[in-house]
Formats: C-alpha cells, structure tokens, sequence
C-alpha cells in the first residue's frame, strides 16, 4: 500500500523520459544533446531545433494529451458504468467526429488534416448532446447509464452509417478520412493545441469533480443516494468530463481506439479500488501508452511511419488478452 | 439526535401496479418496528418510500414533520440512513473503507475528513464487535461479519433512523440471530429507531417492538407482536392456518403452521 506513491512516482518518470524519446526519434536523426538543445536554448536557424521545436514537440505534447484524456476517460467510464468492458466510444463521440470531419471534407472540401479540428469537435458536439438527451440527462430521474451506452450505440451507427454514405459518394473525400479515422498524432501543430485546449481544460476540471465525487457510487446506486449523494447529479457531471475530454482528443487526433478500454485495466492493478488513485495511474498510463504507440510507429518500418490509432490497437489488443489470461484484470 | 418519520396517505406505483395505497404509519422513535407480509405485498416498496429511493404516487412521508422529497438529500442522509438489499463493494475494499464511507453526508469537498470522523468509525466498529476487524478486507469476512460491517457503515452515518431491507437474507439461523440481536441492542441501548423488513414472522415478532403487517396494499394489523400474531390475525395476513404459542425461552408469540 505505502508503495504506490513510489509507483506513481516511477510511472511519471517513465512519461517523461518515453517525452523525450518522443522528441529525439524520427525520419530526421539527431543526438540527445540537440534534442536537450532545442528545449532549453533554442536556436531559430537551426534545422534539427526548428524540426523538434515545430514538429516534435506538439506531437508529443498532443500523445501526452491525447492519451491522459482517453486513459482518464476510459476509467470514468467504466466506473460510471460499472462495466469493464466500457469504453467512451461506446457514447457515439467518434461517429459524430467522423461525420463532421466528412461534412467538413465533402462539402467545404477541406484537405490538410489541421483544418478538420473544429468541425470533428462540432460533430463530437452534436452527438453527445443527442446522445445525453437520449441517454435521460434531461428527465428527473437523471442520466441511466444502460440507457446511455444504448443510446451511444444508436447515435453512434446512425453518424457513421450518413459517413460512409457520403464517402460512398466521394472518393476525395475517402482519401483524406482514411488518414484522419485511423487517428495519430503527426501533423499536429501548436495551433491545434490551442484550439482544443479550452475544451481539454473544461473536461478535466469536471472529471476532478467526477473523481471526487464518483466513490459513494461503488457502493451501489442505492448506499449513495442512502449517504446523501444525487446520483444523477454526478453521473451528469462524470459523461459531461467524459465527452469533454473524448471529444477534444477525437477533434484533434482522430479516433484513437483501445486507450480507454485497456489503461483503466492496467491502472486497477496499481491502484485497487479506490477511484482517485485509478483516475491519477489512468492519466500517466494512458500518456505511456500513447506515446510508445507513436514512437513504435516511427520506428517499426524504417523511412515509413504508421499512424498511433494503428500501433496503439497492435500494443493494446495482445497485452489486454495477456492481463485477463493472468486474472489482473480486478472485476469492479 | 431522534427524528420522526411518518407516512401520510401514502401510495406507490409502479406503472398502473398500485403497490400501495393510502398508507398512514407513524414510526415509533427509538423502538424496532419491522414490516411483514407475504412475498410482492410491497414491504421493501414501503420501505423505499420511507428512505426517499422511491417516489410516491400521492401521499408524502415526513421526516421532522417536513415532506422527505422537499429536503435536501444531505440533510436526510444525516438523519435517516438505509441499507438497502441490492448493494455492491468494491473487490479489495476493507472494512474501515467501508465504514468510513458512512460519514459521507457530514463531509464536503472542502471538509473532507476529521479526527472526530475517525473516533466515530471506530465507535461504529466497537458497536457491531468488528473493532478487531478493520483492516479486514470485506471478501474475506463471513457472511454475518460483513452484514455487521455494513451495519457498522449505517451506523457511522449518525442519523436517529436506520432501516434496513431484509438484513438477514442469505444468513444462517445463528447469523440471522446474531444481526437481530445486534439491532435490538442497538436500539435498546442507543435509543436508535429502527425499521426492517423481514420475512421470518417468528424472529420478527422476538426482536421487535412493533409489526406492521402488509396485505393487498395496505397495513392489515400494526401493533406490538402480541396484538398482531395472533391465529386470526395470521389468517388474514398469510391465508394459513396455524397456532400461535408462546416462544418457550422469551414468551414472544411463535406461529406453528398446521
């Protein structure tokens, strides 16, 4: 028990060097005394530094992000839920994204990948409104969580069935979703940071209320309103963090599978139960995993790159049969 | 710390099932009333209602003379506390997690934890006899151990009402007796109010101060075991035919099915 502070600690520690990794291996090679360089004197005329600055650097900044936020709403989740097989595209965010990226791509005829940031938050937007609306957020009783992931499901094939319907009938418009929906994290530049960094910041102030204020619930719906606690208050407030946080990373990195579902499940085995500590291993664990899947993707085939949605399903899947074959895997 | 519950003109349905109709009860404060009836006669429904997880058709229960659903539920968590029949813990949760998560209403985001919320633990664990156990995980309890363990976390609740659905389901005959009569103590020492449901007529008519007895939507008989177990009356309330005797070692009334 005394040792998780440690363990948090090392994992940290770990993120931060996989950063570094992240900052130092690509197409274009350089030493660690230049990638240290490029961040602590930088030198505008500099080839390798303006590639690390410009390039490197809001990448890897994006797999912290990216991962953080999947890995965290993915824990969320599955305690909201109380199933361990959840995962937050079960909400429909992702088939909202896709639709608005392909509206954005079809009709306004957009092409740099940068470009297709707010009209997938648009989409992310418009589906978790429906689905929250669909899922009870509105009725008194509040938000049901069977009922939600339903009605995710519903939403969520209804946006990608209009999706490939306008993909059926745009071959241009194919050729630029089939890099966005594999989702990754090159071509991601600072602006795109900005962009969705307010939306970032708003899903995690409210997933900090969401972890504060989820723990009665494990004790059943029952025990928590029997201890004084609006169940549905707090269930509203952990999909709101839950979308938040999604349907930022979605906007900006494309639909990166598998981080929510597998992380939590490596987080329980450091955290047990207790649903800050897994909140906290969630984040850091999520940020690993990204970050290996995308520096795995630059490496694996040399001169090519594989985008991080890809590699991250390639890591996830053998390493998620692993855990439930050894029963680490802590039932909720 | 006593507070009053009552139910006025109560009625809950579930749909178009009415379940219960026009229900008028007032609990007895500091005493152990526990409902019976036969099975679907709505005792945990009236239950429920009474802990504010149900909401009634028509009719109110008050809590202080004031409706429970018109309070805030922070405020009713810290008068009347339920230990409901379905419930989950999670796996390596130990038993002072559990307990201390009773303190729950009487802590804030701001006012999270207090030397006075650990001497209330503990004394909640000395109540229920697991002081020895507190850094037990809940899996390996037996099963009378983590009812006692739950008890334990209603009772660092604090509140002047404790009701409880059925808390000696799944238990053996010595566990049964051994939740029962920790109650009864409870209540006896304490002054704690306490409503159960129960499904045991006998053991119900020996550890409690009062019976209500459920049927067809309504209370058929409530009064003290001996004005409500009677052969008539478990006519009424069961449609079997039985004798009533005296329990040989308390002198509670016991029914013995012809």
């Amino acid at each position: 028990m005394q040792s998780r502070p440690v363990l948090f600690v090392l994992t940290l520690v770990a993120v931060g060097c996989l950063g570094l990794l992240s900052l130092r291996i690509g197409i274009r090679p350089v030493d660690w005394s230049t990638t240290l360089g490029a961040l602590l004197a930088y030198e505008p005329t500099n080839p390798d530094h303006i590639a690390i600055r410009e390039l490197r650097l809001p990448r890897t900044l994006a797999a912290l992000l990216a991962g953080a936020a999947l890995g965290l709403a993915g824990a969320l989740m599955q305690v909201v839920t109380r199933n361990p097989l959840a995962d937050p595209g079960l909400l429909g965010i992702n088939g909202g994204a896709a639709l608005g990226v392909v509206i954005a791509i079809w009709g306004v005829g957009v092409a740099s990948q940068a470009a297709l940031v707010l009209p997938a938050l648009a989409g992310a937007a418009l589906a978790s409104v429906l689905v929250l609306t669909l899922g009870g957020a509105m009725d008194r009783q509040g938000v049901d969580p069977i009922r939600l992931v339903l009605a995710g499901a519903a939403v969520g094939a209804l946006f990608l069935a209009l999706t490939w319907a306008l993909l059926m009938l745009s071959r241009e418009t194919l050729d630029v979703y089939r890099f966005w929906v594999l989702g990754g994290f090159n071509g991601i530049n600072g602006q795109d940071l900005l962009a969705v960094g307010p939306f970032y910041a708003a899903g995690a102030a409210l997933a900090v209320v969401a972890v504060l204020a989820l723990d009665p619930l494990l004790l059943g719906d029952d025990t928590a309103r029997s201890l004084g606690v609006r169940v549905g208050l707090v269930r509203l407030i952990t999909i709101a963090a839950i979308i938040g946080l999604c349907g930022s990373t979605v906007a900006m990195a494309g639909p990166v599978a598998f981080i929510g579902l597998i992380v939590p499940h490596l987080a329980r085995s450091f955290s047990g139960a207790d649903i800050r500590k897994l909140a906290l291993f969630s984040a850091a664990i999520g940020s690993a995993l990204a970050l290996v899947a995308d520096i795995a993707g630059r490496v694996i085939i040399p001169g090519q790159e594989i985008q991080a949605g890809a590699m991250v399903a390639l890591i996830g899947g053998p390493a998620l049969v692993l855990l439930v074959r050894q029963h680490r895997a802590v039932p909720l | 710390m006593t507070s009053s519950l009552a139910c006025e003109r109560l009625s809950v349905a579930f749909g178009a099932n009415q379940v219960l109709e026009n229900l008028d009860f007032a609990v007895a404060e500091g005493k152990v009333t526990s409902i019976v009836g036969p099975n679907a006669c709505g005792k945990s429904t009236l239950l429920r209602t009474l802990a504010r997880l149900l909401k009634p058709t028509s009719g109110t229960v008050a809590l202080n003379g004031q409706s429970i659903f018109e309070q805030p539920t922070r405020q009713v968590a810290r008068q009347l506390a339920i230990l409901p029949q379905s419930r989950q813990s999670p796996a390596g949760m130990r038993v002072h997690d559990l307990v201390l998560r009773g303190r729950t209403p009487h802590q804030s985001p701001l006012r999270q934890w207090s030397e006075n919320d650990a001497a209330i633990v503990a004394q909640a664990l000395a109540d229920v006899g697991l002081a020895q156990h507190a850094d037990r995980l809940l899996e390996e309890l037996s099963g009378g151990q983590r009812q006692r363990a739950w008890i334990a976390m209603a009772l660092a609740q604090q509140t002047g009402i404790l009701l409880l659905d059925e808390p000696t389901t799944f238990l053996d005959l010595p566990h049964q007796v051994e939740i029962l009569s920790l109650l009864s103590t409870l209540s006896r020492d304490k002054g704690q109010t306490i409503v159960m449901v129960l499904h045991d007529i006998n053991l119900a008519a020996r550890f409690s101060d009062y019976l209500v007895a459920l049927r067809d939507r309504g209370i058929l008989f409530h009064g003290t075991p001996e004005e409500v177990v009677t052969p008539q009356n478990i006519a009424a309330i069961y449609d079997i035919d039985g004798v009533v005797i005296a329990d040989p070692t308390h002198g509670t009334p016991h029914v013995i099915p012809r």
